[in-house]
């Protein structure tokens, strides 16, 4: 497991241990306006049809937010090696007419403390129209930039990759 | 079907050391059909990124057989693949912490079914963080490419050409 995601893991159980992590959706957001529990509230306003955001996030969140973080360790001297999956990704995504919401969840091994069903809460994204040809998106999120900045290319589509999984936490 | 995307394990022998690490290189003795642009930006000096990608066969029965690997160590490299069958592509993204032994990786893996008489086109970035591989077919001598989507192993049993 790398030494970053160490820290993480570590600091998020401390951090649940005296603070009330956000359980839900509707709490990261409360969580993001307040500036609570060290989340952030992101807007932008895309020059694309509400529509065509929608079916985007649709696209690239199972394809690039749902995930198993694997490691591999050797021994110096010796054969055989170990494989052991450490965390996951799971994005949830909910579209409506006027309305997307794309939530993504963390989930590693040995969590302690309430923890949400699939891992806690990264980020909160909704998106929903303004006019005809414009969007707007309100991102919550916490301890996660690049997954941030992977949706907000996704809103402009002006960059549809893909985070890389193994330096998201 | 669920998709999920596993991490490459870190390794002490691995996509770094090229050649050392016992992994074929592909026989590239084929026509050059794919045409590869590679841009790679780690974002940081303490931290370096490569990639390559895994050329396999697919049989009748859908299984794979390794042809080897194609380092992309500069920004522009020309391959041949076979050409009327069907290919699967395993693009690989590897970094590493200046200093450190550990490497992360992850993955970008397609089905196409390159045909003759057309050229095939791969953007692959890297940059900051955020990956992508763009694979784009056009008849030979057109400047007219369309974007192949991403296609699991999965549906090989589905169909085996891409129209």
């Amino acid at each position: 497991m790398n030494k970053n995601l160490a820290i993480v893991c570590a600091s998020t159980t401390l951090l649940s241990a005296c603070i009330s992590l956000p359980q839900t959706p509707a709490e990261v957001r409360e969580a993001g306006k307040t500036g609570s529990t060290f989340f952030t509230l992101e807007s932008i306003e895309v020059q694309r049809p509400f529509p065509e955001v929608a079916r985007t996030f649709a696209k690239k969140a199972p394809e690039c937010l749902e995930f198993a973080l694997t490691s591999t360790s050797k021994p110096v001297f010796g054969i055989g090696s170990q494989t052991s999956t450490y965390a996951w990704g799971k994005p949830t995504l909910r579209i409506d007419k006027d309305k997307a919401e794309l939530h993504f969840q963390g989930k590693f091994v040995n969590m302690l403390g309430k923890v949400p069903p699939d891992g806690w809460y990264y980020m909160v994204a909704d998106a929903y129209p303004l006019s005809k040809n414009k969007t707007k998106v309100d991102i919550y999120w916490a301890r996660a930039p690049l997954v941030v900045e992977a949706v907000k290319g996704w809103a402009t589509g002006e960059n549809l990759g893909c985070p890389d999984p193994t330096q998201i936490f | 079907m669920k998709r999920i995307r596993y991490a490459i394990p870190a390794l002490l022998l691995t996509v770094l050391l090229g050649g050392c690490s016992g992994i074929p290189t592909y026989s590239d003795t084929l026509p050059k059909n794919l045409h590869v642009r590679t841009e790679l930006d780690s974002g940081s000096a303490l931290r370096s990124v490569v990639a390559e990608f895994d050329v396999h066969r697919v049989n009748a029965a859908c299984q794979l057989k390794y042809e080897g690997r194609v380092y992309l160590y500069d920004a522009s490299t020309d391959v041949g693949i076979p050409v009327d069958e069907l290919i699967y592509l395993d693009f690989i993204f590897a970094s590493k912490a200046f200093l450190s032994s550990h490497i992360s990786g992850t993955r970008y893996r397609t089905l196409i079914n390159p045909r003759s008489g057309y050229d095939y086109q791969a953007e692959v970035k890297y940059n900051k963080g955020i990956y992508s591989v763009v694979i784009r077919e056009a008849r030979h001598g057109s400047s007219n490419y369309r974007v192949l989507e991403q296609r699991p192993l999965g549906e090989c049993k589905q169909t085996k050409s891409d129209k």
